[in-house]
C-alpha cells in the first residue's frame, strides 16, 4: 500500500526551550536550549517521513515530543485531528496506543530484568483492555513471530541476544498495541552492517503487512534514503528542507543539505574522483544561542547580509520544487542518482571479465 | 492473525499448548541465576559466605554451642584463677580442653562462651541497624531521584546533613544520657534498640546516595522512556522497571554496611556505652583485655579475632557478591 | 570499468621490506567464561604512504589487531599467542617493553574513536600535545609549548594560539579528535593507526577529519591504517582493503578490485547490505543470521553458517591460508572463483 494524502499527523510550529538554570538551592534561569525552534509537517498515512540531521538539531528531541515524553513549549500536534497534548486520561491513554516508538539503543532499550515475554507484553500490562490476560502469551509469541524470532524465546532475557535481535524485540514491543504511527529513532544506527539491512527489510515489509505510518530519524543519509518516502532535512531545532525522495536527494536546494550530501561517502571506489565534496567550515554553533536570521549562515558559503537579518521561512520558492528555508536557494544536483542495474555486474559480463583475465 | 472468535471445544486450546511444551526445553536465564553461577565460582566469596552462615548459626544456637562446648557466660571459676596475681593458673590465659578460648582475669569466665554470646549482640545490632539504614536510605534515595526537582534538592541536602553529623560523639553523649527504661523497654532491649537507632538512622545517607545515583541513571535508560511512552504510571514505572534494576545495589551495599555497623558496634562497646555488662559484647571484652596486655596479651586475642574473621568474611562476600552481580565494576 | 587502473597509488611491490608487516598473528582473550580467540593468524602489510583500510564488524578482531601491533593490548585478559609484527624488519614482539616503548609515537602512532575519553580531563590541550615533545625529545616547557600551537594550526584548529591552554571538554568532537591526530602526528610517526576516527562524528565533521587525514598522510609519506566497519569511508580514501571476520582476513585486495569484483561471499554480501546514498529502488540483501561467538567458531569456514553458496567442504576445510586470486588480492573462500565470477547466481 502506497502513501496517501491522508495525514495521521499534523505538526504545527512546535518548540521545545530547555530551561538553562544557575544555582543549587535557588535556581534561576539564566537562558534556554532551543532543542526544537518551530516546526511544522505533516506525516501521511502509510509513508516514511525520513528526518535528517546531525546531531543536536533536535530530531531526538522532536521524537520525544511526539511522543509525549516531553510537553512542548509551544504548538501543536494534532494525531487524526484531535491536539494530543490537551487530551486528558483515558483519552490521552487511548491516543498513546497509536504512536509508538522504537528506540536507538537495543541494549538501554530493554530492561535487563524482564524475559522477553514480559517486555513484549508489558504494553498489554498498561493497556489490558487490548488483550484479555489469557491470551496474552500467544499474543506475544505471535509478535515474536512477525519480527522473526522464534516464538520459544519467550523465557529469555535480553542480555542473551545480539543487538539486532534486541532490536527485533524492541519493535515486537512497538508493534503490540497496532499502532498507525511508529517513530523510529535511529533504530539501526547501532547495529552492525551486516545485520542492519535485516532490520531495514524487517520495518519495510511490517509497514505494508500493518498498514503503518512511519517517522525514521536518523543521522545516515543513505538508510534514509533508501526507506524514506518524503526527508526532511533539520538544522539546529528547524527543518531546512522538506520535499519528496527525489526532490531532496536529486535536486537539494538548499546549502546544508547539498553539504551534507556531497559528505555521504559513496561505497564505489570508481566515483572518487567524480564526486565534488563540499567541506563545511567550522561546527554547529550552541542551540542555546543560536546565530540571528538563518541559522546556517556561520557555515555557509553563500552568505550575504541578509541572512543574518532576516530568517528565511520554509516555503516553495520560485524554480524550486519543494519547501527550503533558504534565501539563495538553488537546485543543484549533488549526488547523481543510479539504478541498481548502473551498478551490479550484469552475471554475463562479470563471467567474461573473468574470462579475460584468466587469459591474461 | 489473531483469532478473535472464541470457539468452544478442545481444538482452541491445542495450540497454545503445543507451543507451551516447546518453551519448557528453552529456559531463559536471568541475570540473578548467571550471578549465582559466578559466585559459586569464586571460591574467596564462597569462603566468606560459609564463614558468614556459621556465624548466624552459632549467634543463632549459642546456648546449644556453650552447652556442649563450654560454661554459662556469666559463670565464675575461681579456681582457674591465681589467687595472687588475678591471672589464669594455665598457660596462655588458660586455655584447655574445658576452656576452649582461656578464662578470664579475676573471675575466670569462660571466654569461649563469652565470645559466642557476644556474636549475638554484634550481628543483632549490625543486621538491624543496616535494615534500618538500607529501608530508610532506598525510600529516600528512590524519592529523591525518582522525583528529581526540589524533592531531591531537599532530601541531597538532607544527607549532607547527616553526614556532617559527629555520630561518634553523639553516640557516646546519648548512650550517656539515656536512661534505664523508656519507651516501654528497659535493660539490654532499650540499649541494643538504641544503639541500632543510632548506627541505622545516621548511616542511611551513605546507601541513600547510592540508590539515588543508580536511580537518577536507570531513569535515563530508554526501557523506562518506552514504559511511559505505552502510557505507563509511576507505580508501574517505579515496581516494574526501576526497582528490580535497585535489587542488585541493594544487596550488595548491605553487605558491605553490615561489617562497617559490625565495627561501630565494637567500638561503642569498647567506648563502655554499648550494651552494659555483665552481658558480652566483642568491644566489651577487648576493652577489659587492654587492662592486663602488660601481664598477658592473650586476652586480646579472641575478641580481637572474632571483630577481625567477621568483618572479613562479610567484606568478601559483599566484594563477590558485586563482582557477580555486575562484572562492569572490576 | 578497467582493470588495468594505472593511476591508482601505492602499486604493488613484491621486492624489499615493507614498512610494516603482520605475520600470522594469534590473539586471545582468557576470561572465566572461557577463551575467545579474537585473532587467528591475520597477516597484512603496508608500504610508505599506501593506506590500508582493515574493513569489519564489531567482534571481527579489527581493533584488537591494532591493539596488538602498538603493544597496548590488555593482558590479562587478552594474549598474543603467536605470530610477529615486523617495523622495518623489526619484530616489535620480540622486543623488551622498554624497547618497544621507544616505537611508540615516534614510529607508530594510533588515534582512536572515542577522542574525549582518550584525553586526559584534567590537563589543558597544548600541554598534553607539549608532553610529547618533552618526554621524547627533551624540549622545554617553552619550546614545547610553541611546537603544540604549531601542530593545532596544522591540524586547523581554529585560533590555536587562543586555545592551547583549554581543557578537552570546552571542544567540540570533530575538533576533539583534531587534537587527537596532532598529538598522534606530533613526533611524525612512520605508521598511523586510525581506529574508527570518525565512527563518533556527524557525516560532515567525518569529511572534515577524512580530509585532513589524507593531507597529513600525502604530505608525510605515513603508512596508514585504517580501521572502520564503514564500507563508505574506505571506498573514498583507501588503496588496498582487508576484510576480517571472525579474526581472520577473508579477503584483501586492490580497493577497486573489491568494490568492482568481490571474491568472498562475505564481502560480496556486505556490499549487497548496505544502502547507498545514490541509489534508490534498491533491493538489500541481508545477510542472514549472526557474526560468530569467538568462543564457539563453527569448525570449517567460519563463514559458512550464513553463507548462501556453503557446500560441505566449507563446513570441513578452513580455507586458511586464502586462495591467491591475483597477484594482489586473496581470498579465504574455497570457491573464490565462482564467488567473483558471478556464477553461481
Amino acid at each position: 500500500m502506497g502513501p496517501s494524502a491522508e495525514s495521521v499527523l499534523e505538526v504545527r510550529d512546535l518548540v521545545k526551550h530547555f530551561p538553562l538554570t544557575q544555582g543549587i538551592v535557588f535556581q534561576r534561569q539564566v537562558g534556554a536550549v532551543k532543542a526544537v525552534d518551530g516546526v511544522s509537517f505533516d506525516l501521511h498515512k502509510g509513508e516514511t517521513l525520513g528526518v535528517v540531521g546531525e546531531s543536536g538539531c533536535g530530531k531526538s528531541t522532536l521524537a520525544k515530543l511526539l511522543m509525549v515524553l516531553e510537553r512542548p513549549t509551544a504548538g501543536q500536534v494534532k494525531f487524526k485531528g484531535q491536539d494530543i497534548y490537551s487530551l486528558k486520561g483515558k483519552a490521552f491513554k487511548a491516543m498513546r496506543r497509536n504512536i509508538q516508538i522504537v528506540f536507538q539503543d537495543p541494549y538501554s532499550s530493554l530492561n535487563p530484568r524482564m524475559t522477553v515475554g514480559d517486555i513484549v507484553g508489558e504494553p498489554f500490562d498498561i493497556h489490558p483492555e487490548v488483550a484479555p490476560r489469557k491470551d496474552r502469551r500467544r499474543k506475544v509469541q505471535e509478535l515474536l513471530e512477525v519480527v522473526g524470532l522464534s516464538p520459544e524465546h519467550i523465557n529469555r532475557y535480553p542480555h542473551q541476544f545480539s543487538g539486532g535481535q534486541r532490536q527485533r524485540i524492541g519493535i515486537a514491543r512497538g508493534l503490540a498495541l497496532r499502532p498507525e504511527v511508529i517513530i523510529c529513532d535511529e533504530p539501526v544506527s547501532a547495529l552492525d552492517v551486516s545485520v542492519q539491512a535485516q532490520v531495514i527489510n524487517l520495518f519495510e515489509s511490517l509497514q505494508s503487512e500493518f498498514d503503518l505510518s512511519y517517522m525514521f530519524i536518523a543521522h545516515d543519509l543513505s538508510v534514509v534514503r533508501h526507506i524514506s518516502d518524503r526527508v526532511a532535512v533539520m538544522y539546529l531545532g528547524k527543518i531546512v528542507e522538506i520535499g519528496d525522495e527525489s526532490q531532496i536527494y536529486g535536486a537539494p536546494s538548499h546549502p546544508y543539505t547539498q553539504a551534507l550530501l556531497s559528505a555521504v561517502p559513496i561505497p564505489d571506489p570508481a566515483q572518487r574522483a567524480s564526486k565534488a565534496q563540499i567541506v563545511l567550515q567550522g561546527d554547529v554553533p550552541s542551540p542555546a544561542n543560536p546565530p540571528s536570521g538563518c541559522r546556517f549562515r556561520t557555515r555557509c558559503w553563500k552568505v550575504q547580509d541578509i541572512c543574518s537579518s532576516e530568517e528565511p521561512l520554509l516555503t516553495i520558492r520560485p524554480g524550486i520544487s519543494h519547501p527550503s528555508a533558504c534565501h539563495f536557494a538553488e537546485q543543484t544536483q549533488i549526488v547523481e542518482t543510479l539504478t541498481p542495474e548502473d551498478v551490479a555486474l550484469p552475471p554475463a559480463a562479470a563471467t567474461q571479465d573473468g574470462l579475460t583475465q584468466d587469459l591474461a | 492473525m489473531t483469532a478473535p472468535l472464541e470457539v468452544s471445544g478442545s481444538d482452541t486450546t491445542a495450540a497454545p499448548e503445543a507451543v507451551l511444551e516447546g518453551v519448557a526445553t528453552i529456559e531463559g536465564r536471568s541475570l540473578g541465576q548467571i550471578a549465582w553461577m559466578r559466585l559459586k565460582r569464586d571460591k574467596v566469596a564462597i569462603a566468606g559466605a560459609v564463614v558468614v552462615v556459621c556465624l548466624v548459626l552459632m549467634a543463632v544456637f549459642a546456648p546449644l554451642v556453650v552447652r556442649a562446648l563450654g560454661h554459662p557466660p556469666n559463670e565464675f571459676h575461681y579456681k582457674e584463677i591465681n589467687p595472687d596475681t588475678q591471672v589464669p593458673i594455665g598457660s596462655y590465659g588458660g586455655i584447655s580442653g574445658d576452656f576452649l578460648f582461656g578464662v578470664e582475669p579475676v573471675n575466670g569466665r569462660d571466654l569461649f562462651s563469652r565470645i559466642v554470646y557476644g556474636s549475638q549482640i554484634s550481628l543483632l545490632i549490625a543486621f538491624l541497624a543496616t535494615l534500618l539504614s538500607v529501608v530508610i536510605g532506598t525510600v529516600m534515595g528512590v524519592v529523591a531521584g525518582f522525583f528529581g526537582g526540589w524533592v531531591d534538592t531537599i532530601i541531597s541536602r538532607l544527607m549532607d546533613i547527616f553526614l556532617a553529623f559527629p555520630l561518634l560523639l553523639f553516640a557516646i553523649a546519648l548512650a550517656g544520657v539515656v536512661p534505664d527504661r523508656g519507651f516501654g523497654l528497659s535493660g539490654d532491649a532499650l540499649r541494643v534498640s538504641l544503639i541500632v537507632f543510632i548506627i541505622g538512622f545516621f548511616n542511611w545517607p551513605y546507601i541513600g546516595r547510592v540508590i539515588r545515583g543508580q536511580t537518577l541513571s536507570l531513569r535515563e535508560r530508554e526501557f523506562v522512556d518506552a514504559a511511559r511512552s505505552m502510557g505507563a504510571r509511576r507505580p508501574h514505572i517505579l515496581y516494574r522497571e526501576l526497582l528490580p534494576n535497585l535489587v542488585a545495589p541493594i544487596l550488595v551495599y548491605s553487605t558491605l554496611l553490615i561489617p562497617t555497623n559490625i565495627l561501630f558496634e565494637a567500638a561503642l562497646s569498647f567506648l563502655g556505652v554499648g550494651v552494659r555488662p555483665p552481658r558480652s559484647t566483642w568491644g566489651g571484652m577487648l576493652s577489659d583485655a587492654t587492662h592486663w596486655y602488660q601481664v598477658d596479651p592473650a586476652f586480646l586475642i579472641p575478641p580481637g579475632v572474632a571483630i577481625f574473621v567477621t568483618v572479613l568474611a562479610f567484606n568478601l562476600l559483599g566484594d563477590g557478591l558485586r563482582d557477580a552481580l555486575d562484572p562492569r565494576s572490576r | 570499468m578497467t582493470l588495468l587502473d594505472t593511476s591508482k597509488p601505492g602499486s604493488p611491490e613484491p621486492w624489499g621490506t615493507p614498512l610494516l608487516d603482520v605475520d600470522n598473528l594469534h590473539v586471545e582473550f582468557r576470561t572465566r567464561d572461557g577463551i575467545a580467540r579474537a585473532v587467528n593468524g591475520v597477516s597484512y602489510s603496508l608500504r610508505e604512504g599506501e593506506t590500508l583500510a582493515v574493513l569489519g564488524e564489531s567482534g571481527s578482531g579489527k581493533s584488537v589487531t591494532a591493539q596488538a601491533i602498538m603493544g597496548i593490548l590488555d593482558t590479562p585478559p587478552g594474549y598474543v599467542t603467536q605470530g610477529a609484527v615486523r617495523f622495518r624488519g623489526e619484530d616489535l614482539l620480540a622486543m623488551s617493553e622498554s624497547q618497544r616503548r621507544g616505537y611508540r609515537g615516534t614510529n607508530i602512532a594510533m588515534i582512536f574513536q572515542d577522542a574525549l575519553s582518550s584525553l586526559n580531563p584534567v590537563f589543558s590541550v597544548g600541554w598534553q600535545i607539549a608532553e610529547m615533545f618533552r618526554v621524547h625529545k627533551g624540549m622545554g616547557k617553552k619550546a614545547a609549548m610553541a611546537k603544540a600551537v604549531e601542530l593545532m594550526e596544522l591540524v586547523n584548529i581554529p585560533a590555536a594560539r587562543e586555545r592551547v591552554r583549554d581543557y578537552p571538554h570546552q571542544f567540540s568532537g570533530g575538533m576533539r579528535q583534531r587534537i587527537m591526530i596532532a598529538m598522534a602526528i606530533a613526533l611524525d610517526p612512520d605508521v598511523l593507526i586510525a581506529d574508527e576516527p570518525t565512527t563518533a562524528l556527524d557525516v560532515t565533521v567525518q569529511a572534515q577529519i577524512m580530509q585532513l587525514l589524507k593531507e597529513l598522510q600525502r604530505e608525510r609519506n605515513m603508512g596508514l591504517i585504517l580501521i572502520t566497519h564503514d564500507l563508505g569511508v574506505v571506498a573514498d580514501v583507501a588503496d588496498r582493503i582487508a576484510v576480517m571476520y571472525a579474526g581472520r582476513i577473508v579477503e584483501s585486495a586492490d580497493v577497486h578490485d573489491i568494490y568492482a569484483r568481490p571474491a568472498h561471499p562475505y564481502t560480496e554480501g556486505l556490499l549487497a547490505s548496505i544502502p547507498r546514498v545514490d541509489m534508490k529502488g534498491q533491493e538489500l540483501s541481508a545477510i542472514k543470521g549472526l557474526p560468530p561467538n569467538l568462543m564457539s567458531v563453527p569448525p570449517g569456514c567460519p563463514f559458512n553458517p550464513r553463507c548462501p553458496y556453503v557446500q560441505d567442504i566449507c563446513r570441513e576445510k578452513e580455507p586458511q591460508p586464502p586462495y591467491q586470486v591475483d597477484a594482489s588480492h586473496t581470498s579465504a573462500c574455497h570457491f573464490w572463483k565462482e564467488v567473483r565470477d558471478g556464477s553461481f547466481r
